[in-house]
Formats: C-alpha cells, sequence, structure tokens
C-alpha cells in the first residue's frame, strides 16, 4: 500500500531572559545544584508567582514572526501532575487560550516550498531537573535527587498543525523555527543544552485517506538528526505494524539515539487528568493594539526578509542569499564586509567557502577569530583590484585569521602582490616555451590539456604573481 | 460527591504526608466540610454571565527582567526532609 506520513511538531524553545518566568531568579544555567532558587520556584507556601513581561514580550514576537493572531485577553492555567521535579504539583502554563494562534511558517525542502499552519505558541514555566541516584535507569533507582535551578525557567511552546509530509520536511521546519528565535534574539537555539527541545507527533494513513492515522507522540529529539531519524524509524514501525494487520497504541514513544529506535514510555499511567483550571494567583493578561505594534514596530529583519532584499537589492542567486542568512553571526558578518566596500557576491563564496572552511578545520567560531568584517573587506577589494590573485588571498587568509594583520600588509611585506607588468611576464612566459618544445607541439596539435600545464608552468614560476589574464594574453600571441 | 477517608489517603500519599489515624479523620471531615461549602457556589444563577478567570478586576501585573539573588536558600533546603549534595532528596519514582 502507499502510505503518507502525517508529522506535528511541538517545539520547546527557553526563552533567554535575565530571570525567571513567576520569580526573579538567575534563569541562567548553572551546574551548582540548586544555587537559582526561591520560595516561588521551589513552591513553598503562601508564595505569590508574578508574570515577567519579558516572556510575554518574546512569546509576542514569535508569534508576529510567524505570523500568528495575538490574543487579546489571556489567562494563565495550571497544568496539574504530581513528579518530583515539579515542586508546587502543577506546572503553570496556557490552555485554551494561548497567547498567540493560527500562524504559518514557510519552508523550502529542495526547492519545493511548502507553508506549514502554526496552531499556537503558549508561554509556560519549565520543570527542575532530576538526577537518579544508582542506576542510569529511573526503575532501577534507589532514590532520586532534585535540582530545582530549572523549574520555572520559561519556555514558549510553538505547536505545528499535522501538515508536515515527511522527515525532511519536519528537519526543515525545526530548522527555521530555530533561525527564526535566533533572528529574533529571544531563545538562543542550542539544542545539545536543551534550549531548543523537540517532540513530534506521528502518524501514517493510506494515500488518499482524509481522516488521521492513530498517532504516537516521540519525545528526546535533541538534534536536527534526531529529529530526522526517529521519523523514519518510527513511520516504519507504524507502516510495519499496519501492514501485518495490527493497530498503533497511541502513546509516547522514547527515541534512543544510540540504537536508533523507540521504546514506549509509559503505559497505563499516561490516561493523564491534568485538570486545567485558571491559576488564581495570577491576573488575565490583557494585550491591546498598542502593544502588540509596538512589539512589531521593533522586529528585527527577518531571515525571509533578508533573504528576498539581497536577491532583489543585491542581486545574489536565491541558492547563495538562502546560504548566507542561515546563521545570524554569519549574516551580520556578511553585511558589516559588504559595507566596507566588499561586492555581495564575492563575499558570501569567500564567508561560506574560504572563512567558514578554515574555520571548521580548527573547530572555532567565527566570533573566536581575530578576523574582522573589515579585514575581510580590505583582502577581498585587493582581489578586485586586481593587486592579489584570489590564489594568494587564499593563501593568506589563515593568517589573518591568525593574527588579525591586514591583508595589505601581508602581501607588502611578502611580497605577493600579482605582477601585471607585460615586460616582466613576457620574459617567464618566453622562458617557459623555450624550456617545453615538446608541450608546445602538444598544443599546435590541438591538446587543450597541454595549454593548461603551460599556464600551470608560468604562475608556478612567478610564484602565483602573474596576472592570469596577462599571462593567457601572452601565451596566445607568442604561440600563434 | 463528598470527600472520604480514601480520598484523603490517596492525596496524603501523593503529596508524601503521612497522618496519624487521628489527623486522617479529622483531615477528612475538615475537608469534606470545605468541599460541601465550595458546592454551594453551584446553587448560584450564573445564567448570562460571562465566564471569568479572576475574581478581582486587576490585569497586567508583571515583574521587570531583572535578577534579584534569594538569600535563605538553606531555609528552602530546610523544608526537605532529606537532602544530598545540595539536592532535595526524593525517594525512588518509579518501580518494577
Ligand atoms: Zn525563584
Amino acid at each position: 500500500m502507499n502510505w503518507e506520513i502525517v508529522i506535528g511538531l511541538e517545539i520547546h524553545a527557553q526563552m533567554s531572559t535575565k530571570s525567571k518566568l513567576m520569580c526573579n531568579c538567575d534563569a541562567s544555567f548553572t551546574s551548582e545544584a540548586n544555587t537559582h532558587i526561591c520560595p516561588i520556584c521551589t513552591g513553598q507556601p503562601g508564595m505569590l508567582p508574578v508574570i515577567n513581561k519579558q516572556v510575554v514580550e518574546s512569546a509576542m514576537m514569535i508569534g508576529l514572526a510567524t505570523k500568528c493572531n495575538i490574543r487579546k485577553l489571556n489567562e494563565f492555567a495550571r497544568k496539574n501532575y504530581f513528579y518530583p521535579d515539579l515542586p508546587k504539583g502543577y506546572q503553570i502554563s496556557q490552555y485554551d487560550k494561548p497567547i498567540c494562534e493560527n500562524g504559518s511558517l514557510e519552508i523550502d525542502v529542495n526547492g519545493v516550498k511548502r507553508t506549514i499552519g502554526i496552531t499556537r505558541i503558549h508561554m509556560e514555566e519549565d520543570a527542575g531537573k532530576l538526577v537518579h541516584a544508582g542506576s542510569d535507569n529511573i526503575k532501577d533507582a534507589s532514590y532520586s535527587l532534585a535540582d530545582l535551578n530549572r523549574s520555572s525557567v520559561p519556555l514558549c511552546e510553538i505547536v505545528s498543525e499535522p501538515d508536515l509530509r515527511s522527515a525532511e520536511e519536519a528537519t526543515a521546519y525545526a530548522q527555521k523555527i530555530r533561525q527564526i528565535v535566533r533572528y529574533l534574539g529571544v531563545c538562543d537555539g542550542n539544542m545539545e543544552e536543551g534550549s531548543l527541545r523537540c517532540d513530534a507527533n506521528i502518524s501514517v494513513r493510506p494515500k488518499g485517506q482524509t481522516t488521521l492515522g492513530t498517532k504516537t507522540e516521540v519525545k528526546n529529539l535533541n538534534s536536527f538528526k534526531a529529529i530526522e531519524k526517529a521519523i523514519n524509524i518510527e513511520v516504519e514501525r507504524q507502516i510495519d505494524i499496519l501492514e501485518e494487520g495490527g493497530e498503533i497504541v497511541q502513546e509516547t514513544r522514547h527515541y534512543n539515539e544510540a540504537t536508533n529506535s523507540t521504546k514506549s514510555m509509559r503505559s497505563k499511567e499516561d490516561a493523564h487528568d491534568y485538570r486545567y483550571f485558571p491559576d488564581p494567583d495570577l491576573v488575565p493578561l490583557l494585550i491591546d493594539d498598542a502593544w502588540i505594534k509596538k512589539v512589531q514596530d521593533a522586529l528585527p529583519e527577518l531571515p525571509e526578509e533578508k533573504k528576498n532584499r539581497y536577491m532583489n537589492s543585491l542581486s545574489l542567486s536565491e541558492y547563495d542569499a538562502n546560504v548566507i542568512t542561515v546563521e545570524k553571526e554569519t549574516v551580520a558578518f556578511f553585511e558589516e564586509t559588504i559595507s566596507f566596500g566588499a561586492k555581495p557576491k564575492d563575499t558570501v563564496n569567500w564567508i561560506m567557502s574560504e572563512v567558514l572552511g578554515t574555520l571548521n578545520q580548527k573547530g572555532i567560531e567565527l566570533s573566536q577569530t581575530k578576523l574582522t568584517p573589515k579585514l575581510l573587506a580590505e583582502l577581498l577589494i585587493l582581489i578586485d583590484k586586481n593587486t592579489i590573485s584570489g590564489k594568494i588571498a587564499k593563501t593568506i587568509l589563515p593568517q589573518i585569521i591568525e593574527t588579525g594583520e591586514n591583508a595589505e600588509k601581508i602581501v607588502a611585506e611578502k611580497g605577493l602582490a600579482q605582477v601585471s607588468d607585460q615586460g616582466e611576464i613576457k620574459k617567464i612566459v618566453e622562458a617557459v616555451i623555450n624550456e617545453n618544445a615538446k608541450v608546445i607541439e602538444d598544443i599546435k596539435g590541438g591538446n587543450p590539456k597541454a595549454m593548461g600545464f603551460l599556464v600551470g608552468q608560468i604562475m608556478k614560476r612567478s610564484a602565483g604573481k602573474a596576472n592570469p589574464g596577462i599571462v593567457n594574453e601572452l601565451l596566445n600571441e607568442l604561440l600563434s | 460527591m463528598t470527600i472520604d477517608k480514601k480520598t484523603v489517603e490517596h492525596l496524603a500519599k501523593l503529596s508524601r504526608l503521612r497522618f496519624s489515624d487521628n489527623e486522617l479523620v479529622s483531615f477528612t471531615k475538615s475537608l469534606d466540610d470545605i468541599f460541601q461549602y465550595a458546592n454551594s457556589l453551584q446553587k448560584v444563577n450564573t445564567d448570562g454571565i460571562s465566564p471569568s478567570a479572576h475574581a478581582i478586576p486587576l490585569q497586567n501585573v508583571f515583574k521587570e527582567d531583572e535578577v534579584i539573588t534569594y538569600k535563605d536558600i538553606d531555609k528552602l533546603l530546610d523544608n526537605c526532609a532529606d537532602v544530598e549534595n545540595h539536592c532535595f532528596k526524593v525517594p525512588r519514582i518509579l518501580t518494577n
């Protein structure tokens, strides 16, 4: 049978605010257990939570960037359950009145563009962290230790419609969300450290069927690779069951990256009744049009807008505009480099291949080098003015990255400036012609490779400094 | 619906509280009284009144995003029955 895959993603993005959602404790990570806690985030009797205004604005920013409607009258709800990482016995969240609804996002997989619906975005607090003593496995642990530093750290949960039709689309969507929250500066997007966590609701149905199949929720997707692999393996599992005449059980499954498999997490305890109700500690949150407009006006330029601007006013190709806008740091570097007069197209090529390539080899980030946009621009301008060849530029880039010296200085010190003096180049060309009588015969016999060899010899003898245009001109002249 | 002893026992277990038999009897009675009192709200006619989440006309109470370090963390840990490595020690969560 022909199966259609149906996926919806729930992404938890940790808001990079200074303080927690409901109290003034430091929201940043620390390995020292229980040092960022207070009566509120440890759920002491009589405490009173108060909403962090910045989290509301961050949630509005994500909503506006994904074309959501912003709700005017917001409520917070208690989601009740008992677990030792949840000191109050409930999580403060939003239930039937999330701050953002009905948005959408465009993704592009191998040139095919699709619009993915965003059902809702809501604010909630994180739970604490448990370390199980005596075993890695919670079932074999003799007891557990709770660290509440993370308790009440602000999260935005971004829920997509079941619009994704493949693991690639799901990955592209997750990457797009990460890109947007990073551009907005509301979340650092670090998946390894858990600032961005992803759950996937997965089902399959026979192609053409309109009703949804029974879904499973796969958790623990901590990288884009894990999202893709987990979805593929879960889809395969579901199709196997259905093709053997079985039924899918609606359940939560845990993805194990080491074994590349999913495993049922809870069984009968999963019949959760969270007994949601409005949290009487928190007063309603009203968002008026003026506030929405203020946040909208302050939104930074988003990846999609940048991309279009680069294509329209900088004449970049769609491919170049795409690659240069993926990471916020790269795009900032790009914009600054061209502000110093470097040509946009060359700048994209140099950043994406030479600069990032060299940094990758060294295993460092753009921000960790001595290369500045100004230094890169100076290097590219030297190529543009024919002072040095692209090849020479590539050889001195590592030195600029290492030392932060400017290209002009290095070129002068090492005598690398391109030779465009006809007379000087002519001497070299003639010498090479004289020494390679056999090659000249080949060229006259019509072998194009022989010409390349000759040019290579000339460039080598000039230490890469001969202007290649003049070399070709002279060769044609002398051999005709 | 009424609150019976079994409900209180279950709640106590979930909340990790231990009650004596006498306490169990008295808490059951008190909780049931509270529950029945709250139940009297059901008698109020709310036709034509839109649902609300809050009783007092107050809205948009925020805190600014600034870090204020809490000074008495040891007191918070003292409230826990057991502490290990500056963590709240909790009994085994799942059994086989
Ligand atoms: Zn706190």
